[in-house]
């Protein structure tokens, strides 16, 4: 008697689920346990999941199951697995579920988090999946630094989540059954079965929709639209970006500014020693120090050199005055003045963003839209080193480089010392050539300043593996075949 | 409300579960963890059954169970029904798990049992060793990756008409809609992909059960490269010279003890000073590599004495006073005087390549040895060499630049020969610099915790072969 009520019980149960779901209400999802095997992993693994909960429960877009009552079921039927997961939810009526794992590295932690969608489009399949690393240790941070870390994953993965979920929505005579106010346009579909449960999507029209009406003179009834989150996901990102930027930098100030313009000329002279000196070796950027030495002593080098062969003292020796002897001598002045900047801003801007990276402390004269302005008006990869792009930095540095030399090659007049009017004879200037390189700084100074203006800070705290250019040898002998070739592969 | 039904399901679950496991899911590879459970064990041993259960994740190949997950879904009692549920369930194989503590080494036995004819997990047993706790988990990784096969294997489970079947891989192994081709060259159509098995259209004729094997990328070289890393820096943390230091930056002490510290020391004790500074670093108790001392003095005397020994003792000492030398001498002069802190460095990197080996230290920036050692040897001649603890090496590359330097300064003048030397010159430098970032580092701790792991060996060296002393030198690359 007892077993045939909790069967009714059970029975009401499907049935009360299985026509919530039928609704197509907002996507049933659960947000379960992320394991760690050592206390430091555990910790960091229950910061995440209870940022990830509550960045799901103020996104309002799932009607996410008790996360303690998951926790505690999960535990007891030892259900951490995708695998196990996958039953487990399913029977539970969830269109979706989160599982993750940390796990401790000799740098840091490396997180990994996977959803799975259950409903229609992935019946089961992963929907997404994030791995990052985290360099460092959270032990060593307080509560709130530790949070800050923990919410910055978490928000990571759920702007990953929201750009490749998508919920179905019926089409029921021209109307949307939806808990979801839909606006725009999307392809219809309809399910097609293959086989069994095997099922394909099959595209019919573009719909435009209004308030959840179909607009048009179509009739369209039992098909679906997929609705996504992309502009939750932007949203996310926006916001999650502009909090961390409030919490490492400092208010931006006109002082900072003022500073920053009035240092720039000595700066730029002081560069050769303070940059290797104070600037990677005291902070240990020893990758930096070596791509200075790589890519900005043979300007140095350059510098020296012209401003110790001026032409004034060639002349006092009567020696012939070639267009490289004038232009070394005035690239030697630009690089005293400007051309030294660009190292400098690297040099402390690399400390300041990793110490902005890892939350430690504010940080000053970073993050301010007037010295991006500047820096990236200023050139030379200036910018781009300000909002830690190296790569990009050295490439406007040295393209940079190379249009004021060929302009200041042009623009110099050589002199010949006529030995027989015992006076110097000067030649033109290359005056198109000097309007070509002059056009080309130009072009290069307006890209480098949109450039510079559109890319964000780099200041998050992990480094995602997913991201990445790999170029691999292959060797295979093997029954089948024999390979041999290179692989490359961009991971974006 | 919710709650509540999430606890009624859970009561479901548990019991159709059951039935509903072995329809939907796979059950590929089941690992049985038999280590003694003390609590230090206890824990490796379950973070290496992750990490191997992890392995065949990353492997997309076959779809892993813990004992413990198979035990309870399988609603077997007893450990020992394991084997007989196993073929029940279709499982292909157990891979037994065992993690104990021989002194000082953590050894992790792994034992593959294929229940059916596989050709990618032969049975055997194969032993990792480690005296890190955390690369033995990492290691039986790789071992398990490495067995995997470069393509897909799967079965037919459903023939639905002529060419259409449903298979046993999905999105779980890598599939995807799409075209494949398979090892035999015929193609594979996925029409519809689940998670463990797929719709596929193949214009051949297969029987259920029966085998084939899709052209499907794998990740394998990427994964294990990243083992690889993890495990290095593992190393690299356990062994680090910071640990000397209480605390200091080895990397700041390297800098300053080669720019500052051991210049001044060899001014005073040429030769010993090297050794002397090793401390800076350090290093105490320790004690010195004399046959690198003898080499540096002879090489320091050899420096001051070579031209007035060829001017028959009748030219200036020092180098900046012309006095009766030819032009050659005394361009050599100047070249051997200003050459001598290179000798110095030389001396103090043999001093601390000698300190790391018997010391079981890794020196500093060890992380990124190649790059380390790539600069090293652009900056000093045999610098990454002997980084890397090829001292003999280091040596060899050090005399013959050196001495090719002061040829060319000797042969300035003489317009074939200065191209000679200077072509040999650039050449062995090259060499040099390749060698330096290919060879693999030979410090003991090292290489036994990546004895498994080399792919590119350079050894050169002097060992009795038949009573005999014997001179080898070989240069191999693993694929």
């Amino acid at each position: 008697m007892k077993q045939d009520s909790i069967k009714k019980y059970i029975i009401l149960c499907v049935v009360f689920i299985l026509a919530s779901t039928l609704v197509y209400a907002k996507p049933k999802a659960g947000f379960g346990i992320i394991r760690g095997f050592s206390s430091e992993e555990m910790f960091l693994a229950t910061l995440l999941r209870q940022h990830i909960i509550n960045i799901a429960a103020s996104l309002q877009i799932f009607d996410s199951v008790n996360p303690e009552n998951l926790a505690r079921q999960q535990q007891r039927y030892a259900c951490y697995d995708e695998q196990c997961m996958l039953l487990f939810t399913r029977e539970m009526g969830l269109s979706l579920f989160v599982i993750g794992k940390v796990s401790q590295t000799a740098s840091g932690y490396r997180v990994h988090i996977a959803a799975y969608g259950l409903d229609i489009p992935y019946n089961g399949k992963e929907v997404c999946s994030y791995t990052a690393t985290v360099k460092g240790t959270i032990m060593d941070k307080s509560d709130r630094e530790a949070s800050y870390i923990a919410e910055e994953i978490a928000s990571q993965f759920m702007v990953l989540l929201c750009q490749r979920f998508q919920v179905p929505a019926y089409i029921s005579h021209n109307t949307v059954v939806s808990d979801f106010t839909i606006n725009g346009t999307f392809t219809c579909y309809t399910v097609e079965m293959l086989h069994d449960d095997f099922v394909s999507l099959k595209p019919m029209d573009n719909v435009t929709i209004v308030n959840n009406i179909v607009a048009g003179n179509g009739v369209y009834n039992d098909c679906m639209v997929l609705i996504d989150f992309k502009k939750e996901a932007e949203a996310i990102q926006q916001f999650y970006y502009g909090r961390k930027q409030e919490i490492v930098f400092n208010k931006a100030a006109w002082e900072d500014s003022c500073s920053l313009i009035a240092f720039t000329i000595p700066a730029s002279a002081t560069m050769p020693v303070v940059v290797p000196f104070f600037g990677y070796y005291a902070n240990e950027d020893y990758e930096g120090l070596l791509l200075w030495i790589g890519n900005v002593v043979p300007y140095t080098g350059m510098q020296m050199w012209g401003l110790t062969h001026k032409p004034d003292t060639m002349k006092k020796h009567h020696e012939d005055i070639s267009r490289h002897d004038r232009a070394l001598y005035y690239f030697g002045w630009y690089m005293l003045f400007v051309g030294g900047m660009p190292s400098f801003v690297d040099s402390f801007s690399h400390s300041y963003l990793e110490q902005a990276r890892y939350y430690k402390g504010k940080v000053s004269t970073m993050g301010d839209k007037k010295n991006e302005v500047y820096l990236s008006l200023l050139g030379g990869g200036s910018g781009m080193f300000y909002k830690g792009y190296r790569a990009w930095g050295y490439w406007y540095f040295h393209i940079t480089n190379l249009c004021v030399y060929g302009l200041l090659y042009n623009y110099a007049r050589p002199s010949e010392w006529d030995s027989a009017n015992q006076r110097y004879r000067t030649h033109d200037a290359n005056k198109s050539a000097s309007y070509a390189f002059l056009s080309l700084l130009s072009v290069i100074k307006i890209v480098e300043i949109v450039h510079t203006l559109s890319v964000p800070y780099t200041i998050s705290v992990v480094e995602q593996e997913d991201s990445r250019i790999e170029v691999l040898p292959v060797f295979a002998v093997n029954d089948y075949e024999k390979i041999t070739g290179i692989a490359c592969a961009m991971h974006f | 409300m919710r709650n509540a039904f999430l606890i009624v399901w859970c009561a479901v679950y548990s019991v159709i579960g059951t039935a509903a496991y072995a329809d939907d899911v796979p059950i590929d590879v089941v690992i049985v963890n038999t280590s003694v459970d003390t609590p230090m064990i206890k824990a490796l041993s379950s973070i290496t059954s992750e990490a191997i259960k992890e392995a065949f994740e990353n492997g997309r190949q076959l779809v892993p169970y813990d004992a413990q997950t198979f035990l309870q879904i399988t609603n077997t009692k007893s450990a020992d029904e394991i084997v007989g549920k196993a073929h029940l369930y279709g499982v292909s194989l157990i891979v037994y798990m065992q993690v104990f503590l021989v002194g000082p080494v953590y050894t992790c036995n792994l034992t593959f049992k294929p229940l059916e004819a596989m050709s990618t997990f032969k049975e055997e047993t194969i032993t990792i060793h480690s005296t890190i706790p955390k690369n033995i988990p990492l290691k039986a990784a790789k071992e398990i990756l490495k067995r995997h096969s470069d393509f897909l294997p799967v079965t037919i489970k459903q023939k639905i008409n002529t060419n259409t079947y449903i298979i046993d891989a999905g999105q779980w192994h890598g599939l995807q809609q799409g075209r494949y081709t398979l090892t035999d060259g015929a193609e594979c159509v996925v029409v519809s992909v689940k998670r463990y098995s797929a719709l596929v259209t193949i214009h051949a004729d297969y029987n259920e059960g029966q085998q084939i094997t899709l052209n499907a990328g794998n990740k394998f070289p990427m994964i294990i490269k990243r083992i690889d890393a993890q495990i290095h820096e593992n190393i690299n943390q356990e062994y680090s010279g910071k640990k000397l230091l209480k605390g200091d930056s080895d990397g700041k002490r390297a800098i300053e003890a080669t720019c500052v510290v051991n210049p001044l020391g060899n001014i005073v004790l040429p030769g010993y000073g090297a050794f002397l500074s090793t401390h800076y670093l350090g290093f105490s108790h320790s004690e010195p590599d004399w046959p690198g001392i003898y080499v540096a003095l002879g090489a320091v005397a050899t420096q001051l004495m070579l031209v007035p020994a060829l001017g028959n003792l009748d030219v200036n000492f020092f180098p900046w006073v012309n006095g009766n030398k030819t032009n050659a001498q005394y361009r050599l002069g100047i070249y051997l005087w200003a050459t001598l802190p290179v000798t110095y460095t030389v001396a103090f990197f043999n001093q601390l390549s000698y300190a790391y080996q018997k010391q079981k230290v890794l020196p500093p920036f060890f992380l990124h040895d190649d790059v380390t050692a790539f600069v090293a040897s652009a900056i000093v001649p045999g610098g990454g060499l002997f980084y890397k603890g090829h001292r003999l090496w280091g040596h060899t590359y050090w005399l013959t630049e050196c001495s090719l330097g002061g040829l060319l300064t000797y042969y300035w003048e003489d317009g074939g020969k200065r191209a000679v030397f200077a072509g040999a010159f650039i050449g062995i430098k090259l060499i040099e610099l390749i060698h330096a970032v290919i060879a693999s580092p030979v410090y003991s701790m090292y290489t036994y915790e990546l004895s498994n792991n080399e792919n590119v060996h350079v050894d050169v060296g002097m060992a009795p072969f038949q009573n005999e002393p014997c001179f080898y030198a070989y240069f191999f690359k693993n694929y």
